[in-house]
């Protein structure tokens, strides 16, 4: 695909960042109060009550399907996320060395 | 990221929809289900439930979720469930860094173990709510 008909990535609004920081700012909060792994448990607890809530307060209607649905689909966006971030903090994964190559040595 | 649709009918909400409960200390599981506190404690098994959280911590998630109820008053769900999603797992990859894990866990393993640790909270996350609202209905 050229980079004319490439599909313009969409727009994300600036206070979408002030907000994650603001979250972040948080847990930085927490790290310092006791520790970073402290910090990342309640996080992410905080994230999957207000997930639930999401859930609750949004959808249709709770039954098994419907869960399953949307655990599968933030599921998918935290694995995403934490992908692209590890991508970001780390540097993307090196390919693994041929193996034959190995042995041929 | 703002408007993270889910794939999921929905219902209209009523009047600028309702706050997020604060989390309640829940009767305690054995101390082996715990989530570790230490990169030195023992890890629990991807599956093992239930997901508790250390009694210390209880005031911190209340903190994060009084922030989005804050947040409520200018924002839609959407955009505070994509903020809270997007720090989340930035913030779990920090920690990741931070504490040394990465050179003891491939990505991989690491993925997988957050992914299994949110869907188990969200679970039970989900069974609390609706027992609390089935609890305040009864007379």
């Amino acid at each position: 695909m050229s980079e004319e008909t490439k599909p313009a990535a969409p727009e994300i609004s600036p206070e979408f960042f002030i907000r994650v920081n603001d979250f972040i700012e948080m847990a930085n909060r927490i790290e310092r109060r006791f520790d970073t792994h402290h910090a990342v448990t309640a996080m992410t607890h905080a994230f999957s009550r207000y997930s639930a809530h999401h859930y609750r307060a949004t959808l249709a209607g709770d039954d098994a399907k419907n869960r399953e649905a949307f655990a599968n689909y933030i599921g998918g966006t935290v694995r995403g996320l934490v992908l692209s971030h590890l991508d970001e903090m780390l540097g993307p994964v090196a390919p693994k060395e041929d193996s034959n190559d190995a042995a041929a040595e | 990221m703002d408007a993270a649709e889910g794939p999921h009918p929905r219902r209209p909400l009523a009047g600028s929809g309702a706050l997020i409960q604060p989390w309640l200390p829940q009767p305690d599981p054995p101390e082996s289900a715990r989530i570790g506190v230490s990169v030195t404690a023992a890890r629990p098994a991807m599956t093992s439930p239930p997901v508790a959280l250390p009694p210390q911590l209880h005031a911190c998630v209340n903190d994060f979720l009084a922030q989005a109820n804050a947040m409520q008053q200018k924002y839609k769900y959407d955009a505070i469930s994509a903020s809270i999603l997007y720090a989340a797992a930035r913030y779990n990859v920090h920690g990741f860094v931070q504490q040394g894990d990465a050179a003891y866990f491939s990505r991989v393993d690491f993925v997988t173990y957050m992914t299994d640790l949110y869907r188990r909270m969200l679970d039970e996350q989900l069974d609390l709510l609706t027992a609390a609202e089935e609890a305040n209905k009864t007379p």
